[in-house]
């Protein structure tokens, strides 16, 4: 009799396992302080299911001070450089100690990078084993018969080329950021006495460079003018609008020539064609996919849909989020799945049907030799999900579903209305079979048209005809889906990370929106970056750092040579960074003034009409109102309340209702405008009683429901 | 090194114009072609219409005001 200690890495994640490893599935949990192991029998071993929450050490430099260069570190526990941190102590404690009296180390957490190296370093940290004896079970969800199968089958050794990896990218990944935001942080202090953390690191430069480049496209786009026939035909009482055949006209002269040629005139029918097409069903989900469809459907956040997939994957109800793959292998039990989920009274009838095929998945390109695509896993969940977990759960499980089914159908029908040798088109679409679409259910969606009554050789009138003048539109902004999908397809950052990157620009000021729109600190990190050390904005030279850590996978390089070369370009960038650190200050510190004066700079004072009107913040509450820059020269005591919650942005334009500057506030309800009068402007009156309105039912609810529960 | 005219950005050597609203200028003058041969309109009514037209670029709207106010190219 053994016993044995299992390092998942996350306390659900331990529950589960401990749950599906106890041969009575009554695993006992013992509560240690402000931590927990649960301990279980199997074949005659104890079993002490720990966890871990995510890195439970983090990298500290060796040499101390807040400078740069910093190239040597260590590997200390979470809680010493964290300080929010401080619940790894408790847990880092219990494991060290119940580990004095374990025969032998599983590691069971995540089969991906970062859960090889949490497994790694809690191994090696907290518990003191020399992880070459440590053994490793790898799975791709957390359901029972899966857990059972990778315990019984588990690897003698840990994969150690993927420690390899994952402790070389963390290691140039701390190497980087600290090294350069520190170089940077230090060249605004330096210049104007302001310690404010201005970031970069090794995939934010190129992804600000990227939108930094759409953003000047934008700013640089001169509209073309075009113009389009929009002509009306009228046939048997039933007017239909009429496509003409040149979609874009260049010339005004020449339109107005269509027109006039054609006004009052009738054309013929001379065409009608039919074609045929198949659409195969979509390819299964991996994370960007999910991520992306999530965030057409629902507007969520990448980094959201992740979260929420993490939910679901810890409830055992999906299978692991973090992978590239598209294909459902061939050893999946996919019958068992949805069987599972012809339980569910939402896809009983659905999952029936394809229970009826042969079950053959239609699949994707990319394969993760680690995780199969996201997949359902069967399972029915055992508390109620919340609205959005909801929402991406029947997403997955629809999407699954979907690949079983046959490919749609669809017609489309093109009628050719002629006169001399200008051409018209009337089209019509309409599905003949909805084969997968009716699986997806609401995220496949099709506008059928149908097409008039025509046929061959019917004359048909121009009831009217006009030529409509046009612009080209500028390229569109990044939204957090396209900038992610562009990160994907320029090989940045993992599929892990992509999503923090794309946020982290927002949090760090250099983006005002969702759209990307680039803030005036932004330009200014961009611009000196681009002058100086353009190699950070560069996405290949990102990329061949990328290469250069793969070959750590494929055996051609160690960890020691690709981390000695990374320390080597990464002193470079320091050199050139010192050597202009002065200009570098200096255009940053002129960003960032502009970008504060932009965020709390609102206008001139009403009041006064000279002193202008700032957001500020009271010393004393806490508390943020709009006051005059006059009132400190005792000139103006003008004040206007303003919401204490939210990121508040003024606006370029006036209230329509009292002619008072307006703002724009974004909170975690959504975004809304108002103006800094919002609680005297009559025309806000009736906004204030809807939102009391609310709140009074909100209020309402809200006893009611925990009177309910005291019930 | 002067300011540029419209921004206070450093103009570029030989330019009253920084290194973007150079660009900006460059375009400009380079989409004026196409709108004579679109429309067969003058130098400042393009302008003036560049100004109410959406999707115009900040950089380009702010040449195009620029130039109004000069009265000159």
């Amino acid at each position: 009799m053994s016993r044995l200690m299992v390092i998942s890495e996350k306390p659900m994640a331990a529950k589960k396992l401990a749950e599906a490893l106890d041969e009575q599935g009554k695993p006992v949990e013992i509560k240690k302080r402000k931590a927990s192991y649960y301990e279980c029998k199997r074949n005659d071993d104890t079993l002490v299911v720990v966890y871990a929450l995510g890195h439970l050490f983090e990298l500290r430099q060796i040499e101390k001070g807040w400078t740069y260069p910093r190239l040597e570190t260590e590997w200390v526990p979470k809680y010493e450089v964290v300080k929010k941190a401080q619940d790894t102590k408790y847990i880092i404690n219990l494991i060290k100690k119940l580990s004095k009296d374990v025969d032998r180390f599983i590691v069971a957490t995540d089969h991906d990078m970062e859960g090889s190296l949490i497994g790694y370093t809690t191994l090696k940290y907290a518990c003191g084993a020399d992880p070459k004896t440590a053994e490793r079970m790898f799975f791709s969800s957390l359901t029972k018969t899966d857990l059972i199968e990778a315990f019984e089958n588990r690897a003698s050794s840990l994969d150690f080329s993927m420690i390899n990896v994952g402790c070389a990218r963390h290691q140039i990944d701390w190497l980087y950021g600290i090294n350069l935001t520190r170089a940077m942080t230090l060249a605004v202090k330096d210049v104007s006495g302001w310690f404010r953390i201005v970031s970069t690191g090794r995939v934010q430069g190129p992804t600000l460079g990227f939108v930094a480049e759409r953003e000047m496209m934008i700013n640089m786009f001169v509209p073309i003018p075009f113009w389009r026939i929009e002509a009306v035909a009228e046939h048997e009482g039933k007017s239909f609008e009429l496509e003409y055949s040149m979609k874009r006209i260049s010339k005004e002269n020449h339109a107005e020539r269509i027109v006039e040629s054609l006004e009052d005139k009738s054309l013929t029918v001379d065409t009608i064609r039919t074609t045929t097409t198949l659409q195969n069903p979509p390819v299964p989900f991996n994370l960007s996919g999910l991520q992306y469809e999530a965030y057409r459907h629902f507007k969520f956040k990448p980094s959201r849909t992740l979260a929420l997939a993490q939910k679901l994957y810890l409830d055992a109800l999906i299978s692991y989020p973090r992978t590239s793959s598209q294909r459902i292998p061939e050893t999946l039990d996919v019958k068992t799945i949805i069987e599972g989920l012809r339980k569910n009274r939402i896809y009983a009838k659905l999952s029936g049907r394809i229970l009826e095929t042969n079950l053959v998945p239609v699949q994707g390109k990319k394969d993760d030799p680690a995780h199969p695509a996201i997949h359902p896993t069967g399972l029915k969940p055992e508390r109620k999900l919340t609205p959005s977990e909801g929402k991406v759960y029947d997403l997955i499980v629809r999407r699954f579903l979907a690949l079983f089914a046959d490919s749609s159908k669809r017609e489309s029908i093109r009628a050719d209305l002629v006169r001399e040798n200008h051409r018209f088109y009337v089209r019509g679409l309409r599905v003949l079979e909805l084969g997968w679409m009716e699986y997806y259910g609401p995220y496949a969606t099709l506008e059928e048209r149908s097409l008039p009554s025509i046929s061959k050789g019917d004359t048909v009138d121009i009831a009217s005809i006009v030529a409509e003048r046009r612009h080209t539109s500028p390229p569109s902004r990044f939204n957090p889906s396209s900038l992610l999908r562009v990160l994907e397809k320029e090989n940045l950052g993992t599929k892990a990370t992509r999503s923090t990157i794309v946020e982290s620009l927002r949090s760090r000021g250099y983006t005002l929106s969702d759209r990307h729109e680039l803030s005036t600190l932004g330009y200014a990190a961009f611009e000196t970056l681009k002058c100086h050390v353009s190699k950070l904005l560069s996405a290949s030279f990102t990329r061949e750092l990328e290469l250069e850590m793969n070959c750590i996978h494929e055996g051609t390089s160690t960890r020691q040579e690709v981390l000695s070369r990374a320390k080597d370009g990464l002193l470079t960038l320091l050199e050139t960074f010192k050597a202009h650190d002065k200009e570098i200050g200096e255009a940053l510190v002129f960003g960032l003034r502009k970008y504060w004066k932009a965020k709390q700079e609102i206008g001139t004072c009403p009041s006064c009409g000279d002193g202008t009107l700032n957001i500020i913040r009271s010393p004393k509450t806490g508390k943020r109102f709009v006051g005059c820059s006059n009132y400190k020269e005792g000139l103006c005591n003008q004040t206007y309340p303003l919401p204490q919650k939210g990121d508040i942005s003024p606006l370029d334009k006036m209230c329509p209702h009292c002619g008072h500057h307006m703002i724009r506030i974004l909170s975690r309800r959504g975004v809304w405008e108002t103006c800094i009068n919002w609680s005297l402007c009559l025309g806000r009156q009736d906004d204030i009683k809807a939102l009391e309105m609310k709140r009074r039912e909100h209020r309402k609810e809200t006893s009611t429901g925990s009177e309910k529960l005291n019930e | 090194m002067n300011e540029c005219a419209i921004c206070d950005r450093l103009a570029t050597p030989g330019s009253v114009y920084c290194e973007y609203h150079s660009k900006a200028y460059d375009n400009l003058r380079d989409a004026f072609e196409k709108w004579k041969e679109s429309l067969e309109i003058e130098w400042d009514k393009y302008l003036k219409q560049l100004l109410e037209t959406e999707g115009t670029g900040l950089w380009i709207q702010e040449i195009a005001e620029y130039i109004i106010q000069q009265g000159s190219i």
